[in-house]
């Protein structure tokens, strides 16, 4: 289990990076915006994931997209960010609706409850007022 | 190889592996890595086939470390970011893979004997 069974050099985030850096503004102004763009995609993911590895996977991203960049151009950035979504569209999306969806109800139930109970506590002290005054 | 640890149930629900686990679980088969490294070597593994992005590799990764197969650790000897986490298998973890592999194994002898795949020493 010990051998390497693979002999292509593995690029580290680092030096990916340092690669992107090289190419042209415009290339760079695209990889900052899909980096920003990833950091948004970020927030889907479950609050702990983000927490234990949000930074790492921030990083590996630009490191990836980088590398994909230099070696595929634009077609392997698009089929990247494909991956990318569908990367979320199986997982914690659905999750995060459906979180919200449950939601709202619960939340509506919850609230409309609240408030009956409300209007009946005063709408008793208020009577238990007018009895008195008669 | 008979497995070297005995798995816990959790850990043996695993089985048989999906591609991002066992993938994870084999391109640190041979030593620590990053996760960029991990990336980059399960696209080698699998002769670029099997393709996965930081969602579907750390939400393997925090499962295989919650799980025990893999743990987290900090190398010293990293130029560049000391505090860079490393990924390594854990005795569970080589035994799971090697579970799933003989698994492959006996499942690609069985192949062999229906002549559904070729024998190993075929150069077709």
């Amino acid at each position: 289990m010990s051998r390497s069974i693979v002999s292509r050099t593995i690029v580290s985030p680092t030096s990916a990076s340092g690669t992107s850096a090289s190419g042209t503004s415009a290339a760079s102004g695209t990889s900052a915006a899909s980096v920003r763009m990833y950091a948004a995609v970020l927030r889907c993911y479950p609050p702990e994931l983000q927490h234990r590895y949000g930074p790492e996977m921030s990083d590996v991203f630009a490191a990836q997209l980088a590398d994909i960049r230099t070696h595929e151009g634009l077609a392997g950035v698009l089929l990247f960010w494909l991956l990318v979504v569908a990367e979320l569209l199986r997982g914690p999306l659905p999750l995060r609706l459906l979180r919200t969806l449950i939601s709202i109800p619960v939340l509506s139930v919850l609230s409309s409850s609240l408030l009956f109970f409300i209007f009946y506590r005063v709408f008793y002290y208020v009577s238990g007022l007018t009895d008195a005054c008669h | 190889m008979a497995p070297r640890k005995r798995l816990s149930a959790d850990q043996s629900k695993l089985l048989p592996l999906t591609p991002a686990v066992f993938f994870v679980l084999f391109a640190l088969a041979d030593g620590k890595k990053h996760g960029y490294a991990i990336m980059q070597q399960v696209a080698a593994l699998s002769s670029g086939q099997f393709r996965m992005g930081p969602g579907t590799l750390y939400t393997t990764i925090q499962r295989l470390v919650d799980l025990q197969l893999i743990e987290e650790i900090f190398s010293p000897d990293d130029v560049h970011d000391t505090r860079r986490r490393y990924y390594r298998l854990t005795g569970a973890g080589e035994s799971l893979l090697e579970t799933d592999l003989a698994r492959m194994r006996s499942l690609l002898d069985t192949a062999r004997k229906l002549k559904l795949a070729s024998p190993p020493w075929s150069w077709e």
